[in-house]
């Protein structure tokens, strides 16, 4: 009897105080949820994933020490190339882990790069089943870092990450997708200041390459160049002097070369390099051309090309 | 002026709930019983008669269902109350992990002492304890008479006026239990209260003045012991190199008398207590230097009623 | 005689003092030679390679630091819960317990005492921790700067690169935030031991009150969630059981997640002051009804 009494004292005491405390608390979860001190509530079938032990500990503010020793095993896994088992390790570290930028970029790059190359060069499986797998584990790698994007929007590095992976060459590029996560990123507040020259002048030369908007990337271009003379690069500059060649924008009058190139030895020899990029679409207008032109004049003999 | 007595319980009752029935078991029924400053008094009754109950109650780890327990006048259930106590546990065990010093140490910090007062107390309780040379050594290593002597030490660190002991010499070989009945002894001396509860029925006879004898949780005999025990109408002699002829002579003059009635005669028996305690001395290891040899004390509560020894 | 107060803080420290000395003759400080090792094998540690990122320098040290507070936290919870689970029961077997309750000690000053006895072992304990993973962390901070210095060195980097990195990795290392982790999980601590304390003047079984207080351990995890769901989730498409029980949660259970700012300084994030001093007055508040609720029932105890 006394001892009903008492829990009946020590519950109504609990809920009062309970009570009392309960926007106290609320307030201060805000607070710290803001000033992201505190992560976000884990996604629903995650602690299923994760193992009895694993749950334990993750919601025991553990979270940090059980994503390492998760991303060790997946290390494990890449080693043993058991790319389902990888997959799904970081699947967990990064709901563990949502705010670490290096756990989205290396479970990305083990799809999108690791595994599609393997599946790509399996000799067990029939050519139209590597390039599916190829494709898969892109796409999935893509995937990843869409949801690293989307849980931390204003992460410029992710942002550039996909950029990347969209206009890798020896991927499957996607230019259109690649600009627009070159935007992106651009848009964040976070990048700094001595990465924003290189990453424009990236997307420039993603834009260029997508032949509908090349009057576009000749505008950006152009202002790149005339912005900073640390832009009077050499891609940049062909690349520029092709777009003039192929797009006219009649409220803009056209970089004369002795403005873009530094002399008529030094363009022939970037002309002669940026040639080789010919078949990664970049504008190739005029090159060609003036590239003869030059040889000519400087007395270069040109093996047929 | 009415003096306050030391221990008054007042209608004592104590109820536990039972674990199996609906009805509840009342360890102590309507116990009544004062002790006066200076008295040694001793609760005796077989286990389970609501001895422990009854102490505990005074103390305070109890609460009475009904009545009251007071100590110097005040409530047994205000922590005040036991400033003026000091209490042996039954078995007591301390903290392993202390020393004996350490150990008096805290209890005599807990009672409130600091600073010298801590290092004289201490000092003096191993002393009369008997206890210096074992004051380093972690209780966890003590005999069983050890921890009796260093949980006397504890119960006296803060001079209470008060001391309860429940079965002080349970255990005990009959040398250390010689040492504590001394004790308690040279305590009633300095004027200090006891309260003490034992089923040893021989060593309680010895050193308690008044005696309460509880059955059941209830107090059926009270009293003071040399009223309670004299059997009023005999008296014992005891004589040393007596010859037949002198002992015939007795006899006759008891015959002779007229409401006298012969008993008995023979040899007195020792005990085997005071046998040890004399082994022991010869062999002048362990004894204090207190004689107080048995045959006295027996002498002296014998001393009671009728004529002329 | 002296008079006895109610609460008597000299008494509470003598208590507490002898608690101390006795959980430290149990030798719980071997824990601390365990975390020793392991410290040292954790700060070995290496990132496995990997081409995309420039910080596994960051990376390592976060590991570090996450096996260091991860044993840490996992350390005082388990030692708060079972050392204050242990030390009644213990005391009442031992018979101890009497002889301390006949002497003229309120019972509030023996809860209170034990409890800081224990509190103050976890506070030496932390403090030792964390002085030695300070040590290992500046050792590899410094390490890893150097390393970073010397391929900046070899490859150009930019000035601001460099400050950025420079900073980036001095960020992962000891900061004044990271102590504040620390001092969060003390704060856990603090709550669980209060917590364990309330149980065990219930019950006299250590086990028993080291299991409840574990699942009351696991069930503040969610009491965040139980409370957002009560307070911010609107729509009658939900049943009146489920309404009830989360709104009993979030009333009755602390809400540990507000302590997982952990994760966060091991992630070399930054604490404001304001929001340390919010959780110390929260612990402060647990900490306090939780002890009045067990003295309110240990006061009547009978033994």
């Amino acid at each position: 009897m006394r001892i009903v009494f008492q829990i009946v004292v020590i519950l109504c005491v609990l809920i009062g105080f309970g009570a009392a405390k309960l926007s106290y608390e609320d307030q201060l979860n805000k607070d710290m949820v803001e000033n992201q001190l505190i992560q976000p509530s884990l996604k629903q079938g995650t602690n299923l994933q994760l193992g009895q032990t694993g749950a334990a500990v993750a919601l025991g503010g553990l979270r940090s020490l059980v994503a390492a020793m998760w991303n060790l095993r997946a290390f494990i896994h890449f080693e043993k190339l058991d790319w389902i088992k990888l997959e799904e390790s970081y699947g967990v570290i990064t709901t563990l882990q949502p705010q670490t930028t290096h756990y989205w970029d290396t479970g990305a790059w083990h799809l999108h790069t690791n595994a599609s190359v393997h599946y790509n060069e399996d000799r067990n499986l029939s050519p139209l089943r590597r390039k599916a797998l190829r494709k898969l584990y892109i796409d999935k790698g893509s995937a990843l870092l869409d949801e690293g994007v989307r849980q931390n929007p204003e992460n410029w590095k992710l942002h550039i990450s996909l950029a990347r992976l969209w206009s890798d060459r020896f991927k499957l590029p996607d230019l259109q997708r690649a600009v627009t996560h070159y935007d992106n990123s651009l848009a964040t507040d976070t990048m700094p200041g001595y990465k924003r020259k290189q990453y424009k002048r990236f997307r420039f030369y993603s834009l260029a390459r997508i032949p509908a908007r090349k009057k576009e990337a000749l505008n950006d271009g152009t202002e790149l160049f005339l912005s900073t003379p640390d832009n009077h690069l050499p891609n940049l500059v062909c690349c520029l002097f092709a777009l003039q060649n192929a797009v006219e924008l009649p409220e803009k009058i056209p970089i004369p070369d002795n403005d873009l190139f530094p002399d008529e030895k030094t363009q022939y020899t970037w002309l002669t390099n940026y040639w080789k990029n010919r078949h990664i679409s970049y504008p190739m207008d005029g090159v060609l051309d003036k590239r003869r032109e030059l040889a000519i004049k400087l007395g270069i003999p040109t093996p047929d090309q | 002026m009415e003096e306050t007595p030391a221990v008054q319980i007042n209608r004592l009752v104590k109820e536990f709930p039972s674990p199996f029935r609906k009805t509840k078991v009342r360890a102590v029924n309507d116990v009544s019983l004062k002790i006066m400053p200076g008295e040694v008094y001793g609760l005796i009754g077989p286990n389970g008669s609501g001895k422990s109950t009854t102490m505990k109650a005074l103390l305070g780890l109890l609460r009475p269902t009904a009545g009251s327990c007071h100590v110097f006048g005040k409530n047994s259930l205000k922590t005040d109350s036991r400033q003026e106590i000091g209490f042996l546990p039954e078995n007591p065990y301390f903290y392993k992990h202390l020393t004996g010093e350490e150990t008096l140490r805290f209890y005599a910090k807990l009672c409130g002492l600091r600073g010298k007062k801590i290092k004289t107390r201490v000092d003096e309780m191993l002393e009369m304890v008997s206890l210096q040379d074992a004051r380093k050594r972690r209780i966890g290593g003590y005999s069983k008479g050890m921890l009796q002597r260093i949980g006397l030490a504890q119960a006296l660190i803060h001079e209470p006026r008060l001391l309860i002991l429940d079965e002080p010499t349970a255990g005990v070989d009959p040398v250390g239990s010689r040492q504590i009945r001394d004790l308690i002894v040279s305590l009633r001396e300095r004027g200090v209260t006891v309260f003490l509860c034992s089923h040893l029925l021989e060593q309680v006879q010895e050193v308690c003045d008044h005696v309460g004898i509880i059955f059941n949780g209830s107090l059926v005999k009270e009293g003071r012991l040399d009223d309670l025990i004299a059997i009023e109408d005999q008296t014992e002699v005891v004589i040393r190199h007596a010859s037949d002829h002198t002992l015939t002579k007795i006899r006759d003059v008891i015959n002779d008398s007229k409401n006298t009635e012969f008993v008995r005669m023979g040899k007195p028996r020792t005990t085997l207590e005071r046998l040890f305690l004399d082994e022991a001395k010869k062999s002048d290891s362990l004894l204090v230097d207190k004689d107080t040899l048995p045959h006295v004390v027996i002498a002296s509560t014998n001393k009671k009623g009728g004529d002329h020894a | 005689m002296r008079k006895n107060s109610f609460f008597s803080p000299s008494r509470i420290l003598v208590i507490a003092s002898h608690t101390f000395t006795q959980l430290v003759r149990m030798k719980v400080f071997y824990f601390l030679a365990v975390f020793a090792l392991l410290m040292i094998a954790a700060s070995f540690f290496e990132m496995p390679y990997s081409r995309t990122t420039e910080d596994t320098a960051e990376q390592e040290l976060i590991i570090l630091k996450s096996t260091a507070m991860g044993s840490m936290a996992m350390f005082s919870v388990l030692f708060a819960i079972a050392a204050t689970a242990l030390l009644i029961p213990k005391d009442l077997e031992d018979r101890t317990l009497y002889t301390i309750l006949s002497k003229p000690v309120p019972r509030l000053d023996y809860l209170i005492g034990k409890l800081s006895g224990v509190l103050l072992l976890v506070v030496v304990s932390l403090l030792l921790m964390d002085g030695l993973l300070c040590l290992i962390l500046n050792y590899r901070t410094d390490g890893l700067l150097a390393v970073e210095l010397e391929k900046a060195r070899v490859q150009g980097w930019p000035k601001e690169y460099i400050q950025m990195r420079h900073d980036s990795i001095t960020q992962q290392g000891v900061t004044w935030d990271l102590h504040a982790g620390v001092a969060a999980i003390f704060f856990k601590a603090t709550i669980m031991a209060s917590i364990a304390l309330l149980i065990s003047t219930f019950s006299s079984s250590t086990l028993f009150t080291i299991v409840i207080s574990v699942v009351i351990y696991f069930v503040g995890h969610f009491t965040a969630d139980a409370r957002n769901y009560w307070l911010h989730s609107h729509g009658s498409n939900v049943s009146q059981e489920l309404k009830m029980a989360s709104q009993g949660v979030a009333l009755i259970f602390p809400d540990f997640q507000l302590y997982n700012i952990i994760d966060a300084t091991i992630e070399g994030k930054t604490v404001s002051a304001s929001i340390i001093k919010k959780l110390t007055v929260l612990t402060l508040f647990y900490t306090g009804i939780y002890s009045v609720l067990a003295w309110f029932t240990f006061r009547k105890k009978e033994f």
